[in-house]
């Protein structure tokens, strides 16, 4: 039977792609489009209001190290207290999505 | 040879000149975007003697608000199971107007993100080696022969549609 569990499914791309409408847009920061993906930072003001939103039943924050975009050789670009990582390709946004599911499962 | 059917945004498949950083061999990120799934699965449309391309995108533009053109692929249904790809009969998720083009509907399911990354690179190739695309006036065309040999109800189109077809005759 799939998925078994541990299993990553397609699905979890979707929530990438929707973490805009969630979090992103009700705090003023760009969606995620043009192969850009913007995320908060824990310094940021905001996050500390996102995290605790009552605007969405499903939303988990996931912390992930600056560093594991820095190693990865992410293009990242810092606007404030928010980072946006630029000119993703397919296979980069994979990468996100399989640490978020790794991080997800530590805890 | 079987194929199947895939509505796309051929731009987001493409090498272009405004993408410098991206390569050949690479994808945007846009393209998995460009295939979200539902339940981890992709749509597709099974083309066969009766259901014709033309009729599957006569049934694709039957649920839109207007005529607009529409860009597709067509996939080897050979090279998908080959490469182990699941294609599943799913005529209760087909959703266009036209009955006969849903029960042609597939899905390509249970995709982890690796194999629909693969799924892209193959739809990617398909659409680098031949962009396909039927302009609006084909669209609008295609609609009219769907509603004239009743595939398709006038009344089912939403208004804005109806209208829209209108201007095309």
């Amino acid at each position: 039977m799939w998925p078994q569990e541990g299993d990553l499914t397609a699905d979890c791309l979707n929530d990438l792609h929707s973490f805009d409408k969630t979090l992103l847009k009700a705090h003023n920061f760009r969606p995620y489009s043009n192969n850009n993906l913007p995320l908060l930072t824990t310094s940021n003001p905001n996050f500390s209001v996102a995290s605790n939103s009552s605007k969405s039943t499903t939303f988990k924050v996931i912390l992930v190290d600056v560093s594991f975009f820095r190693q990865r050789g992410f293009c990242i670009h810092e606007e404030g207290e928010f980072i946006v990582l630029k000119n993703l390709t397919a296979e980069k946004l994979l990468e996100i999505a399989s640490e978020l599911h790794r991080k997800a499962r530590e805890t | 040879m079987p194929y199947v059917l895939r509505k796309v945004a051929n731009s987001k498949y493409r090498v272009r000149p405004d993408l410098n950083w991206l390569n050949e061999e690479n994808l945007q990120a846009d393209a998995l975007k460009n295939l979200a799934t539902k339940n981890s699965a992709v749509s597709v449309y099974k083309l066969n003697a009766q259901i014709n391309r033309r009729r599957i995108v006569a049934g694709l533009a039957s649920t839109n608000d207007r005529v607009t053109k529409i860009e597709y692929v067509l996939l080897e249904v050979d090279f998908l199971y080959a490469n182990g790809f699941e294609l599943k009969k799913t005529p209760e998720h087909g959703k266009t107007k036209d009955s006969g083009v849903n029960r042609n509907h597939c899905d390509i399911a249970n995709l982890t993100p690796s194999s629909l990354y693969d799924l892209a690179l193959y739809i990617a190739r398909c659409v680098r080696e031949n962009q396909l695309l039927y302009r609006e006036d084909y669209v609008a065309r295609f609609l009219e022969n769907s509603i004239n040999s009743g595939f398709i109800y006038r009344k089912d189109l939403k208004p804005r549609l109806r209208a829209s077809l209108e201007r095309h005759r």
